[in-house]
């Protein structure tokens, strides 16, 4: 018989934070809010409380000097989590500034007692507790004296059953927090940091006593809905597995129609499934419409599919074939704001869609407009988040196409300036070549992992019905130059012919 | 509503042809009644501030309060029992009503109706029944 005792979790309301804490808070825990001003602790504390805070489950909200009440409940007011209904009868705010103004930090204690064991709130919130720490240290009591109050405080709430929260505003670890943080169950420490013209959320769960958490720091945004906490994905041994889906294939491997049925030959039966492929090429080659004809291709065969448009600002028209999917709710679209993104968040998007669409085709377009909707602090660690992004998503089951797009360069063969090339299982290259005084366009299939596929160059137009891939033109030679030959009892160049569209 | 409210805190007591004493008290009562809902909430200093703003916005009713900042809310309230006792009935009834307007849309442009109008029930009670509610949101 297991008579250990069972730690109830307390799911917070706040998007994503529970899965950084495993699960949720610990009831009757002794937690610390802490982080800069204006990093969001109040709102997360708020957030927290309406969320859990019902009849039967009251809270506490004291406030201490910091922000006046009046403004709190002003601003506070303005997100959609702040359920006026739960005010007094749920929820009750208390001022504490003038116990703490007429007496000091014991009669501060003395007044939260006195309210917990007339209202017997299941959570109690002091904000800003650092206020009555400072007012301590003004009256010299120190930091024994400081400890020695929380550890009071800390024991009589939980002896009243009540799961509480101490907000303080911290810029760094000081010996006063360290004192503080001591006595703590569980300690969230928020920051912010501006780079650039972009500003980027942090949430950390430094500790937390009595269950496992996901360590390090995870990005979060404040919008009209309060904090959403975007946890940073971590790949597990199983993902990283599938990550390598090429080593993965197995005789039932599943083939993926491009959409383009000559380039599904090319390709030696299409994409594999699972698969991430790299189509890169220059501005105006058609990779953009490859992708949408892969996003077709899944719509005709009941696939849903998702699109991660960096490119284009959402709602804007991207070409009337994905307009069109996207209008049918064929094709989810992932709303991309400039230049304060984090991969997470972007992951988050994604992986939530697919999980509520079932969608299993991914189009991420472009990788450079994806480095550019970061904020630049995440630039900086494109190539190895890009890798876990992969990772993720074709462990989830999907297969992605992302595009790159490259200037043509005629004296080397590349095909993403991140290094991309290596992450994917695939990649198909496109290029500009001059025949005769014309633009010609080609594609190849450099490589599919595990698959026997072309290693032809092709001429391809682009046509209103979509990609024509041109019959074999093993008498060109010299494609890769930009400056192709025709052996000397070669036919007249003529363009792509549609072979299959 | 609020209006009613106040018409229904005031009461009887404070009725047209009361005198200045009755008036003066229901007033005196009606604001002790929401200074005891509001001061947990924001505090002895905040609490004297919106008094005295409220003051200043029914000041084609009252004079500029000449009280100190150590004022306390009791002092304060004291002050105005004997500048309502000092008017005629009619005009003390229609100063209490143009403060307690005053002081709610104060709290109403600070912190929104619904919370105002949960502040003003708890002090108070509903407008149906006379009876001012002993919960309050503190």
């Amino acid at each position: 018989m297991n008579d250990k005792v069972a730690i109830r979790r307390l799911p917070t309301g706040v998007p994503g934070l529970d899965a950084l804490l495993g699960g949720g808070l610990a009831e009757f825990s002794f937690n610390v809010i802490a982080g800069a001003p204006g990093s969001g602790k109040t709102t997360l504390a708020h957030q927290i409380m309406f969320a859990l805070a019902n009849p039967e489950r009251r809270a506490l909200f004291f406030t201490v000097l910091g922000e006046p009440p009046l403004k709190m409940l002003r601003y506070q007011q303005q997100y959609s989590f702040f359920d006026i209904a739960k005010v007094n009868d749920s929820i009750r705010f208390i001022n504490l500034a003038d116990d703490l103004i007429t007496g000091n930090f014991e009669r501060v204690l003395a007044r939260i007692i006195e309210e917990v064991e007339r209202f017997e709130p299941g959570l109690v919130f002091v904000d800003s507790f650092r206020s009555v720490v400072q007012a301590a240290q003004d009256g010299s009591d120190g930091v024994p004296a400081i400890q020695h109050f929380v550890q009071r405080l800390g024991m009589q709430l939980t002896s009243w059953q009540a799961t509480t929260f101490l907000i303080g505003e911290y810029i760094t670890l000081e010996t006063e927090a360290n004192a503080v943080f001591t006595v703590a169950d569980g300690i969230l420490w928020l920051e912010q940091s501006v780079h650039r013209n972009s500003m980027v959320r942090k949430i950390q769960v430094t500790k937390m006593r009595g269950h496992a958490t996901i360590a390090g720091l995870h990005t979060f945004r404040i919008s009209d809905d309060g904090v959403h906490v975007f946890p940073r994905t971590i790949i597990t041994g199983s993902a990283m597995a599938n990550g390598d889906t090429a080593g993965a294939q197995s005789e039932a491997q599943v083939y993926l129609s491009m959409g383009v049925p000559e380039l599904d030959r090319m390709m030696g039966g299409g994409l594999p499934a699972g698969y991430s492929l790299l189509i890169a090429g220059p501005s105006g080659a058609g990779k953009s419409l490859l992708a949408t004809a892969f996003l077709a291709e899944g719509a005709r065969a009941g696939e849903k599919g998702v699109i991660a448009a960096f490119e284009k600002s959402p709602g804007t028209s991207r070409n009337p074939r994905l307009d069109g999917l996207i209008a049918s709710g064929e094709v989810g679209v992932v709303d991309t704001r400039a230049l304060d993104l984090s991969i997470d968040e972007t992951l988050y998007t994604l992986t939530e869609m697919i999980h509520r669409t079932g969608a299993t085709r991914i189009v991420i377009d472009s990788l450079s407009g994806f480095e550019l909707a970061l904020a630049p602090t995440f630039r900086e660690d494109f190539r190895e988040s890009l890798y876990r992004m992969v990772a993720v998503l074709t462990s989830m089951g999907a297969t992605v196409v992302m595009i790159s797009e490259l200037e043509d360069r005629y004296t080397d063969l590349r095909f993403s300036p991140y290094g991309a090339a290596f992450l994917t299982d695939a990649i198909i290259v496109q290029r500009y070549v001059e025949l005769r005084g014309e633009l010609h366009r080609v594609m190849a299939v450099v490589k599919v992992r595990n698959s026997a596929h072309s290693h032809e160059l092709r001429l391809f137009e682009i046509i209103e019905a979509g990609i024509v891939i041109g019959e074999p033109r093993p008498e060109l030679e010299a494609l890769l130059t930009g400056h192709p030959r025709l052996a000397a009892s070669a036919p007249p160049v003529r363009r792509a012919k549609a072979s299959r569209s | 509503m609020r209006n009613e409210m106040i018409q229904s805190v005031l009461g009887e007591g404070a009725a047209e042809g009361a005198n200045a004493r009755a008036v003066a008290t229901a007033t005196v009562r009606a604001l002790t009644l929401l200074f005891d809902a509001v001061k947990p909430l924001v505090g002895n200093l905040a609490l004297r501030a919106l008094y005295v703003r409220s003051l200043h916005l029914a000041r084609s009713s009252f004079e500029r309060p000449t009280s100190s900042e150590t004022e306390s809310p009791d002092e304060l309230l004291a002050s105005l029992k004997r500048d309502l006792l000092s008017r005629a009935p009619a005009a003390a009834r229609g100063a209490a009503e143009a403060l307690l307007s005053a002081f709610a849309d104060l709290l109403v442009s600070l912190i929104g109706e619904s919370l105002t109008n949960r502040l003003l029930h708890s002090a108070w009670g509903s407008p149906a029944t006379d009876e001012p509610s002993l919960e309050k949101l503190q």
